[in-house]
């Protein structure tokens, strides 16, 4: 199954077209188009991609009996990046995991950082700076300052490059 | 069927028949239609690797499932039999010191007819332990990777 993004020019600027996303409701055809807003970073459509591709594995699609991925995971996912991310960040790399989570993450500019989102309000993060050394393990909640500012350094590298 | 935390205690005890240098082998996506990897680019060490997502318990508590090389041996099969009807995942493979280095305990748990060799990885798996289990990885043969993107 294709899910192809395209550009709706009739949608206001700043509107990413968040309230037609509705990952409950999987597309049943090939070549399904979801409009989206002109303005949407190019990581938000890259991310909206990967994450119905995620929500079409079947059940034991990692060979070992892992369940189908949870379209609740997905939304949670789109909801945190949307709070977190700047419009020029670097799109991220999704990659759906066993124990029903789905991982968002960047190794680039030296910068590692795993997002691992569970729910709305459980991530397990792993971040590490190989320039500055400053590591952190842990599980954020509802505050994402630490996020947040992780983005920040990562994105001004990217754009510094 | 779920795994307490009681049951997970009485039932799992590391085997020591295992030998610290024995290969483990999992599974990982790399499915290309429509593409879903569990295998990333690393754009700073320019090399793709499996995620640190694909080293994790099942949701209802079951441990990680890994191939057991010695158990392949002693069925007269090689590593590349795991990949049999899985043609849209590749085989990352790291030794049982490893685990046993990072807590972690391993048993065989046999699975007839076909998956002779499987045994389970349990222990807490914290991100840390995911990230050693990536550092420590090989690849088994070639995975047939797409070339470095462009931009990630």
């Amino acid at each position: 199954m294709t899910v192809a993004l395209a550009v709706d020019n009739t949608l206001s600027p700043g509107h990413f077209g968040q309230d037609d996303i509705d990952f409950t409701k999987l597309p049943k055809s090939r070549n399904t188009v979801v409009s989206l807003s002109k303005r949407v970073p190019a990581w938000h459509k890259a991310s909206v991609t990967a994450l119905y591709n995620i929500l079409s594995l079947e059940s034991n699609w990692d060979t070992y009996g892992a369940a189908r991925i949870n379209p609740k995971v997905a939304e949670a996912v789109t909801d945190l990046l949307t709070s977190i991310m700047q419009a020029d960040s670097p799109t991220p790399q999704i990659v759906p995991s066993s124990n029903g989570n789905i991982q968002a993450e960047w190794h680039c500019h030296n910068i590692d950082l795993e997002i691992e989102v569970e729910s709305k309000i459980s991530s397990h993060v792993y971040y590490y700076d190989h320039l500055s050394k400053e590591e952190w393990d842990g599980v954020i909640s509802q505050d994402l300052a630490p996020l947040v500012e992780f983005i920040n350094i990562l994105t001004r590298r990217y754009k510094q490059v | 069927m779920s795994l307490s935390g009681e049951a997970l205690e009485s039932e799992y005890v590391d085997d020591p028949s295992i030998s610290d240098e024995t290969l483990l082998y999992r599974r990982v996506l790399k499915k290309s239609d429509p593409p879903v990897r569990q295998i990333i680019w690393d754009g700073i060490n320019k090399c793709w690797r499996p995620s640190s997502a694909a080293f994790s318990d099942h949701k209802n508590g079951s441990p990680m499932s890994v191939g057991l090389g010695d158990a392949l041996e002693q069925h007269g099969l090689t590593p590349d039999s795991l990949l049999a009807g899985h043609e849209d995942f590749a085989l990352v493979c790291f030794e049982a010191k490893v685990v046993r280095s990072k807590g972690l305990g391993i048993i065989r748990r046999p699975i007839p007819p076909k998956e002779l060799a499987h045994g389970e990885v349990f222990g807490k798996k914290t991100k840390g332990v995911k990230n050693a289990l990536v550092n420590n990885s090989a690849w088994h043969g070639d995975p047939e990777l797409p070339p470095p993107p462009s931009e990630i």
